[in-house]
């Protein structure tokens, strides 16, 4: 009988796809990419933090691998337009942050590696997958979500899209639904007269397994036509 | 009769806006805060899952977790408790040492923050006896085979006398002499040597919430708050004390089943549990759980598992599973491979059908299949009959178990795709071939061939015609080896299933309570979950259609405060049975139609007397006034005859309440299915092989439409799924190391909004059926069903009738269809 030797949940580690976690938790991913960053690249600093920037000389670096990128930090995020101070650790995504933290609840987590959509929420307008955003970035950036209508309406186009699916009945779980709404509302601020090509590609990254997908077409036509 | 709410096309779905909103918090949602905890009164749990498919446990070292202040539960901790199971099959711990599927659970732990539960995983070391392994159902059952269980690969059924083993729970059903008739046919596909071979995949439930339990254990910790603060006189006092025992916060759709299971498992009396399967802080009262598919019935391993960390750790403990996590929690859609022989006449009548169904269990299921072998005797008028089928289990995954239309998908790819096979071999119109073979046709054959039982209402024969008519079947299919159309190198393909599938009985047990409060406002208490399939509304609608109201502002708790809807909390709700199988509406629906007229009937003679007329008087519910029969001018508006709901007319608590309860399956010697067809278009492109649903047309046997905009989206969702389950969706195991390749949403494929057809139309065909409530059935997975097989029918038709007999039809499949037919000079050789 073969015998072989696991680390906790680790052992499927060299197979891509594999039911296992990686090897590598998220803090010791986090710890070798800033060893990464500060051996081959610059540091700039966004929101206090250090952060790896593209195409500088080693020698700019060294000076900032003592940061400790591990130490629980305080952070002040702007949501839905209120800001938001609270303390973090480094390696935090938003998606994590807005839920745990500040019990936005709201933006959903379904899949946590960039493959659903559910986590969607509007940074600076875009439509942005808050699973793997890290939450330090974000100082400075206005972050929006599917609550941003719930004490009084600063979004109109998100409003339409919300009156919009209940008419079209575009949501039954409603799992996926917040974070189709976010990227919906991108589209309509860039474009109120989408083709249904364009409103296709535009919420093509949400995944729904009730798959309601024609009746969030036929919605988000609606909304656009009202607005 | 006419009707108000009911099948009104403009009442909106009661939950969605606490759904657009992000208010309506899931149990995965659930935070400290959401319970009123403080944050270090709720741990967060995460799983230790062996890599292989089968493999024995020799040492797990949880020492560094446990000195790092982790909380460990390895198989060790369940020693002294019961063990389990999940779909009927073999008992085991919770946490076994024992792995016999990859991914399965080795230990847990359980961390302070989210983000530490993957650093305690880390800590955890465990050595595998890695065990030869078998992942092929014949395989499985070859000499030499690995075996599962002590007893072999074949799931528990009966125990065999002579060596006091559980035998397979196989199954053979046989009448006529379906050898002689094949060995005499005029027209033959596959033989009595050679039948046809047909598989279908492993299917993940893959809904976008997962799985989630919070468990607490009274004592340290203080009272948690309902799934809403129910502000109904009837439903304020909790038929069990909160806060003592064990509560779960469960995306389930059994809350009671798992209050059950729980119990049972701690050895705890049942009142000492508390399941609650619904959203909390949902606006219109309104709770929900779970996806639209039933694979969340209470007793899997991880909810015990969450309640026994809760249990030793003193904590209240949140097990939200990862993506990885959840595929490998629930049940999954069984694979299964048939060995299928059809006969026919000359003139086209189907004469014998003789197979075999092999059912791949998983790991830890008992049988599942056997409505693949009900649909087989149920689709055609067969007069010889001969099918088996062998469950078997496996080391692919966790268990076969509920799963929308289970075993039916299956069955009708088989069918559809023999059906048409046959056809082609006739020469026949494959739509022909249908309307003279399918069984149910008039009342005198809508019965199950097997048992006997009558078919309740039944027009699936009419529901198939009726979508062939509005797809316009007889212009768009131009005969046997032609293609619907073409453009360039895109070739339209016409195909479809018919469909007699056998979901939506009613349960007896389904239990409902409705209140009118003296300001109008109306209140339902049933233990159902709302898991997207629009029970919270059609209930509702049923309701206030009993009522006589014409719209259901009156369950609005912001038009009507403490008006609504409590679900599924076993401490505050009644047990109406499980969400699923497309029951809801039938089984809920009796009972609300038995409550509101136990309701009408104690509230009648107050009315009675306000209108001047005598208390025995028949009064109409009807256009939100009440009125004695023969004399609507002399009316009591609802809020008018709410108000007499007082102690002084002696209604102590201010309000009056009816209970109805389906106690029984009513009536005797019936069984329920629902039937039809889907229809179509498909375009591929022989260049790229890309393969695009075009259209649909889904014809449905409906009974009645309760709830409009919901069993249109029902059409939609499910008929998307199934383009899924058509094309793309199949779990895989790496056939070297058993392995699971694809526990995540890339590399397991579903349809995505760019799949989506340009359109999908329902057509209903609506009459009375005698069972269901305003002659409703339930539909809601028969719109998946035989979705995969009109695919298989519609791609065959575009690529020269190329012979498919799996699903899902693969981008490979179409690349090898393609090659066939450049081989056989179908299409032009490439440039
Ligand atoms: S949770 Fe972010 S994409 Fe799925
Ligand atoms: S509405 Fe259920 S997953 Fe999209």
């Amino acid at each position: 009988m073969e015998s072989e030797k696991a680390e906790g949940s680790s052992a499927g580690s060299e197979q891509e796809g594999n039911i296992l976690q990686t090897k590598m938790s998220r803090r010791t991913f986090l710890k070798l990419s800033a060893a990464t960053a500060a051996a081959t690249a610059a540091v700039t600093t966004v929101g206090g933090i250090a952060l790896k920037s593209r195409g500088a000389s080693n020698a700019q670096s060294t000076a900032q691998t003592t940061t400790d990128l591990f130490a629980a930090v305080p952070i002040t995020l702007t949501v839905n337009g209120i800001p938001y101070t609270t303390t973090i650790e480094p390696r935090d995504m938003l998606v994590n942050v807005l839920r745990e933290n500040l019990s936005l609840t709201g933006t959903k987590r379904p899949c946590d590696r960039m493959e659903c959509g559910g986590c969607t929420v509007l940074i600076d307008g875009k439509a942005v997958y808050s699973c793997t955003t890290l939450a330090m970035r974000m100082p400075g950036h206005s972050i929006e979500t599917i609550e941003a209508n719930n004490i009084t309406v600063t979004d109109s186009t998100l409003a339409a899209l919300q009156a919009a699916w209940v008419t079209y009945d575009a949501s039954q779980c409603g799992y996926c639904q917040p974070g189709r709404l976010m990227a919906a509302t991108a589209l309509l601020k860039n474009n109120t007269s989408p083709t249904v090509d364009q409103i296709k590609a535009a919420v093509a990254g949400n995944l729904c397994r009730c798959g309601t997908y024609n009746h969030v077409i036929a919605a988000i036509q609606a909304a656009a036509a009202s607005l | 009769m006419s009707l108000a709410v009911v099948g009104n096309p403009n009442i909106t779905r009661r939950d969605i806006p606490s759904k657009v909103t992000g208010q309506l918090v899931f149990t995965y949602d659930i935070n400290p805060a959401t319970l009123g905890l403080a944050n270090d009164q709720m741990l967060y749990m995460g799983m230790v899952r062996c890599p292989y498919p089968n493999a024995i446990v020799k040492k797990i070292d949880t020492s560094a977790a446990e000195a790092a202040g982790y909380v460990v539960l390895t198989e060790a901790d369940f020693a002294e408790y019961n063990l389990m199971y999940v779909g009927s099959g073999q008992p085991h711990a919770p946490i076994s040492n024992t792995v016999l599927y990859p991914g399965q659970v080795v230990a847990a732990v359980a961390a302070p923050t989210t983000d530490e539960v993957e650093d305690a995983i880390s800590l955890i070391t465990v050595e595998y006896d890695v065990q030869p392994f078998v992942l092929d159902v014949q395989d499985a059952l070859a000499p030499n085979a690995p075996q599962l269980f002590p007893a072999g690969n074949l799931p528990p059924g009966a125990v065999n006398p002579e060596n006091g083993m559980f035998t397979a729970a196989t199954l053979r059903i046989a009448w006529g002499d379906a050898d002689s008739a094949i060995a005499s046919a005029d027209v033959v596909v596959g033989g009595l040597n050679s039948p046809i071979e047909l598989n279908t995949a492993v299917i993940q439930q893959a809904e976008m919430e997962p799985w989630c339990d919070v468990a607490m254990w009274s004592g340290s910790l203080p009272t948690v708050p309902g799934p809403t603060t129910p502000t109904s006189p009837e439903s304020t006092t909790p038929s069990a004390p909160m806060g003592t025992g064990l509560t779960v916060y469960d995306t389930t759709e059994a809350p009671f089943l798992g209050q059950a299971t729980l119990a049972g498992y701690f050895n705890i009396p049942l009142n000492s549990v508390r399941v609650i399967g619904s959203g909390i802080q949902g606006v219109g009262a309104s709770g929900f759980a779970g996806m639209t598919m039933g694979n969340k019935l209470g007793n899997a391993e991880h909810v015990i598992i969450t309640a026994m960390m809760a249990l030793k750790s003193g904590a209240a403990v949140k097990y939200g599973p990862t993506r990885n996590d959840h595929l490998a929690i629930t049940s999954q859609r069984f694979s299964e491979r048939a060995y299928l022989t059809f006969a026919a006449t000359s003139s086209g009548m189907l004469t014998a059908i003789k197979g075999v169904v092999y059912e791949n269990s998983g790991a830890w299921a008992g049988a599942n299949g056997s409505d693949t072998i009900s649909d087989i005797l149920n689709m055609y008028n067969v007069a010889n009959m001969d099918i088996s089928l062998i469950p078997v289990n496996t080391n692919t995954h966790h268990y076969s178990g509920a799963f929308r239309n289970v075993g039916e998908s299956q069955g009708h790819f088989f069918l559809e795709r023999m059906a048409d096979m046959t056809a082609q071999k006739l020469n026949m119109d494959p739509a022909q071939f249908r309307l003279m073979n399918l069984h149910g046709a008039t009342v005198d054959t809508q019965f199950d061939p097997q048992s006997g039982y009558r078919y309740s209402g039944y027009e699936g024969y009419q529901a198939f015609q009726a979508a062939m008519n509005q797809f316009g079947w007889s212009s768009l299919w131009k005969g046997w080896g032609k293609p619907s159309s073409t453009n360039g190198s895109v070739y339209y393909g016409v195909g479809f299933s018919a469909h007699n599938g056998q979901k939506g009985l009613p349960i007896p047990g389904s239990n409902v309570k409705i209140t009118v409060l003296s300001n109008g406002g109306v209140f339902i208490n049933s233990g159902r979950t709302e898991n997207g399939a629009g029970s919270d509304t059609a209930i509702p609608i049923m309701g206030a259609e009993s009522l006589g109201l014409t719209s259901l502002d009156n369950f609005n708790p912001a038009m009507y405060p403490g008006a609504g809807y409590l679900h599924a909390d076993t401490a505050l709700t009644t047990n109406d049975s499980i969400q699923g199988g497309s029951t809801s509406t039938r089984s809920s629906g009796i009972s609300i139609v038995l409550a509101c007229e136990a309701l009408k009937e104690q509230w009648a003679p107050a009315i009675a007397a306000a209108l001047g007329v005598p208390a025995n008087t028949t009064l109409i519910f009807a256009n939100n006034t009440i009125y004695p029969e023969g004399n609507p001018s002399n009316f009591k508006t609802f809020t008018e005859a709410a108000a007499l709901l007082t102690p002084a007319n002696g209604f102590e608590l201010g309000s009056v309440t009816g209970s109805g309860s389906l106690l029984f399956n009513t009536p005797a010697n019936t069984t329920y299915r629902v039937g039809g067809g889907k229809f179509v278009m498909v375009a591929v492109d022989v260049e790229t092989a890309e393969v695009r649903v075009i259209s649909a047309v889904v014809g449905m046997d409906i009974g009645r439409v309760i709830f409009a905009k919901g069993a249109e989206s029902q059409v939609q969702g499910g008929f998307t799924q199934g383009i899924g389950e058509g094309l793309f969706e199949e779990f895989w195991n790496d056939p070297t190391t058993g392995r699971n390749t694809n526990y995540n949403f890339h590399d397991f494929r579903m349809a995505t909004q760019m799949d989506a057809p340009d359109s999908i139309t329902p057509v209903w065909v609506e009459y009375v059926d005698p069972v269901g409530p305003f002659g409703a059935k339930g539909i809601g997975e028969n719109c998946s069903m035989c979705v995969s097989a009109a695919i298989a029918n519609a791609v065959s038709n575009a690529l020269g009738n190329y012979p498919f007999t799996t699903t899902p039809i693969t981008k490979a499949d179409i690349v090898t269809a393609i090659q066939w037919m450049k081989d056989k000079g179908m299409l032009p050789a490439q440039p």
